[in-house]
């Protein structure tokens, strides 16, 4: 496996290794990619098809022709860890979007205030290390099709499993997060 | 996990599948011979039976898709006939490359005044940044002139977006003013020295405007011209992760603004040397036009 100084096989290397530069290098991308979607959905337009959060993924891995020659495994383990990633940044973004409310302060009234009941990422990753503790090999898929939006069958293959099984665990940790997430 | 709770965690799930195909209507039937005595096998399953009939949440979309559209709610400026504070807003006036400006007026019992606020679109994810934005604030807050638009009031909302509360100018812009009104070179010659006092009191003051152009600068219908955003391009570009989404206007930029490199006060002056011969000339200095940057900005 080649390792190219500054790709990103190496920047994800590096951040298992703990170094925080891979982990502000990937950040500006995701924070770049959240102010665009972001933008859209001021300006009123569905972003929907434009920027999905499997787009960043495969903008990191596709990119790189030595991931293309990783084998499966290879490859699991590569988008094992860009989903920690993802997951990683998106929360701590969340954890700065909450941090910045203050009061009191002049609110406007209507659309924040409606926002604010529904779960955000935040709410997503308390109630997914909570499944994860009881049923780990879900909240592993979960990871994967939320954080890195991976479909069925690339979970599957990922993680090396039946697309029956993905499915089902699927069908059952929506339910599970579902109830959990009803409490906040 | 102990096992009695891994076996537990199993059958819930298996009994969840096995659920699936039944009808609503057999449930109860299926949970009684299931869960038998164990309520809270029963309770629980109940509980995830019903999940799964509801509507999808915010699971469905993606986190990326989720977490844009609460920073996108979060960035939701105001809307005509809401309360932002002691101002009631009135209208969008424009989506400017920084922000979204409304005009809205200050209605209590002393003042009857008329404002622009401007939010920042994109809000700020550090709080030093926020930081710096609040004494930056300060400092314009301070710049008294009667041809400088005056930042009145300034903050950062309940969701970190932060705005800025200016004196509201109704004016027509003064490229298009001179012309409009047929101003003859010395009625131009004039209007120019007051904007220049203008920039000068505010250099003074040690505060560089950095985006001086026509639409910055508009002419009242008695003939005064006020200058808006000053110094406030730096305000609300403190994020050095901006996206590359803003255009620069490149016409009455310097070079050393194109360039990126250090901005001082003679980039105002550049500035509005361009300005003059445009009040002069009626065209730009430039042979290249608007309609191609690149050789506009080769010519500058």
């Amino acid at each position: 496996m080649q390792k190219t100084p500054q790709s990103v096989t190496f920047w994800l290397q590096q951040w298992q290794g703990g170094s925080e530069e891979a982990l502000e290098q990937v950040t500006r991308l995701v924070y770049r990619d959240l102010r665009r979607l972001a933008q859209k959905y001021l300006q009123g337009e569905s972003p929907g098809h434009t920027l999905q959060a499997t787009a960043l993924v495969h903008e990191l891995y596709l990119r790189l022709s030595s991931v293309q020659e990783m084998d499966w495994k290879g490859r699991g383990q590569f988008i094992a860890v860009a989903a920690k990633m993802m997951r990683r940044i998106l929360v701590d973004h969340a954890r700065r979007r909450r941090a910045a409310k203050r009061d009191p302060v002049p609110v406007v009234l209507g659309a924040s205030s409606a926002a604010g009941s529904e779960p955000d990422v935040l709410d997503v990753d308390r109630a997914l290390e909570k499944l994860a503790a009881q049923y780990p090999r879900h909240a592993q898929i979960v990871e994967l099709r939320f954080f890195a939006g991976l479909d069925a069958p690339e979970i599957a293959r990922t993680m090396d499993l039946s697309l029956r099984t993905v499915e089902r665990d699927w069908q059952f940790s929506k339910a599970w997060l579902q109830n959990e997430l009803s409490g906040c | 996990m102990s096992s009695p709770d891994a076996e537990r965690a199993e059958r819930i799930e298996q009994l969840f599948h096995e659920a699936a195909p039944i009808p609503t209507a057999d449930l109860n039937a299926f949970l009684d011979r299931t869960c038998g005595e164990d309520q809270e096998l029963r309770d629980k399953l109940g509980l995830l039976l019903r999940a799964r009939c509801q509507a999808p949440t915010a699971l469905e979309h993606g986190a990326l898709e989720l977490e844009a559209r609460h920073s996108a709610l979060a960035m939701h400026p105001a809307r005509p006939d809401e309360f932002f504070g002691s101002y009631r807003i009135l209208r969008f006036i424009a989506a400017g490359g920084m922000g979204r400006v409304y005009e809205a007026v200050r209605d209590d019992a002393e003042f009857h005044k008329r404002v622009a606020i401007k939010f920042v679109q994109q809000g700020i994810d550090d709080p030093a940044a926020v930081e710096r934005f609040r004494s930056e604030r300060q400092i314009l807050a301070q710049l008294e002139h009667p041809n400088i638009s005056r930042l009145l009031d300034g903050g950062t909302t309940a969701d970190g977006i932060p705005y800025l509360v200016m004196e509201y100018v109704d004016g027509e812009r003064i490229d298009q003013f001179v012309t409009s009104h047929s101003l003859t070179r010395n009625e131009r010659l004039k209007l120019f020295l007051e904007v220049c006092d203008a920039v000068q009191h505010a250099h003074r003051n040690l505060v560089v405007h950095r985006d001086l152009k026509p639409s910055n600068i508009l002419v009242t219908s008695e003939a005064v011209p006020k200058l808006l955003d000053f110094g406030i391009a730096k305000l609300l570009t403190q994020d050095s992760n901006t996206a590359t989404g803003r255009a620069l206007t490149p016409e009455y930029a310097s070079p050393e603004q194109l360039r990126g490199s250090h901005i001082t006060t003679a980039s105002d002056i550049y500035s509005l040397g361009v300005l003059l011969f445009v009040l002069l000339a009626d065209r730009l200095p430039y042979r290249a036009s608007a309609d191609q940057p690149v050789e506009l900005v080769r010519a500058i």
